[in-house]
């Protein structure tokens, strides 16, 4: 029964918690990260009806403020991941009208698969793909218009201000590469 | 101090190699994951280090000498085992320890000279060798050449430790007791090598 033998764990150790110091650069740069994105949208993307903010970007300012070594939260990676990924999710809704379920699920495993392709794994990618299907009338009626904002665009602010933030807070430094 | 190059050194290159072999997606870029392995095979080669021992390293089975053996046989015993000194045995308890030193002195030269004097000796035609001749080395046993007491060491001591005391004493190799019973010994050689073979870490 190797099958219910691998549920039991490969039992190896867990990586070890970080130091308090990093917990810290990590709250404040989502939270300056966050407020930023917020800011934007209210003052810049609201007036022209547009969007930036989308939940995805949330979990990208995970991997931004929290990891911002990984390969996942490179620059290619936010924004490629991003952009690929909503591109995706608009042909996956556009395809398969009427059944979001199989939509949905096809609109994040291409953008997996895509990702990987591109070297541009960025796990918040999936939430964008997936969002293009079941987001919401406001985000379907987007259409393609949903790859550049709030996708693209968001991704570049996100990353525009984890630039600066990151750069900022003592002891960091990004990104460990470009493209 | 001479620089010497570390036998290899896992470079970027080796990294990739590596993550390409590997199975799925790593979570880690190359610079970072060379960086934790350079730190790593440090704290291994550390505690490997700290750890091993002198039993580990030493050579079990050890040329010895009876201590009524001839200085004459001593002589011939060791270079015919291509060894510069070995312990003196009595009971299965090292009672002394013979090496080329113990010579040098009945050979006319100085306690801390060198074999390259003795060498110097023979060349120019000085050596006072001849005064005590081999007649003279017939009638001394091993008992009376030997150092003793000889200085002696539990196989659990740490090899750095070991080299130590060979550095302070200025002698080539230690006989390895336990329990007072001689169980191996543990030479400069040995101690190099030991040091060469964990000169890999950065």
């Amino acid at each position: 029964m190797e099958f219910f033998a691998k549920m039991r764990g490969a039992g190896k150790d867990a990586p070890p918690r970080v130091p308090l110091r990093e917990m810290a650069l990590g709250f404040t740069g989502a939270l300056l990260g966050m407020v930023g994105m917020g800011l934007a949208q209210k003052h810049l993307a609201d007036p022209a009806d547009l969007l930036v903010l989308s939940g995805p970007f949330a979990a990208t300012a995970v991997l931004l403020f929290g990891t911002p070594k990984s390969p996942l939260a490179q620059p290619r990676n936010v924004l490629g991941g991003h952009v690929l990924s909503a591109l995706v999710g608009v042909c996956a809704n556009l395809a398969l009208p009427g059944l979001p379920w199989l939509a949905g699920a096809l609109a994040v495993a291409v953008a997996i698969a895509l990702m990987h392709a591109t070297k541009t794994l960025h796990p918040p990618g999936g939430a964008t793909a997936f969002l293009a299907v079941a987001g919401g009338a406001k985000l379907t009626a987007l259409g393609f218009g949903y790859v550049l904002a709030p996708s693209a665009a968001g991704a570049l602010l996100l990353v525009g201000l984890a630039l600066v933030i990151n750069n900022l807070l003592p002891g960091r430094r990004y990104p460990e590469f470009w493209f | 101090m001479k620089q010497t190059k570390p036998p290899f050194r896992v470079d970027v290159n080796d990294i990739l190699a590596a993550m390409g072999q590997a199975d799925g997606y790593l979570d880690i870029t190359p610079d970072d994951a060379l960086t934790l392995y350079r730190l790593a095979l440090k704290h291994a080669v550390e505690r490997v280090r700290l750890r091993l021992t002198v039993g580990e390293l030493m050579t079990r089975e050890v040329r010895t000498i009876d201590p009524r053996a001839t200085a004459v046989e001593v002589a011939q015993l060791l270079a015919g085992a291509g060894i510069s000194g070995a312990p003196v045995v009595e009971d299965g308890r090292v009672a002394g320890v013979v090496s080329i030193k113990d010579f040098l002195p009945r050979l006319g030269l100085p306690k801390q000279s060198t074999p390259m004097a003795l060498v110097a000796g023979l060349v120019s035609g000085t050596a006072k060798g001849a005064e005590c001749g081999a007649d003279g080395f017939a009638s001394v046993t091993a008992r009376e050449l030997m150092t003793s007491p000889a200085l002696t060491i539990p196989p659990s001591t740490p090899v750095g430790e070991a080299a130590k005391l060979m550095d302070e004493r200025g002698i080539n190799r230690l006989p390895v007791a336990e329990n007072g019973a001689l169980v191996g010994i543990i030479t400069r050689g040995d101690v190099v090598r030991a040091s060469q073979a964990l000169n890999i870490a950065e």
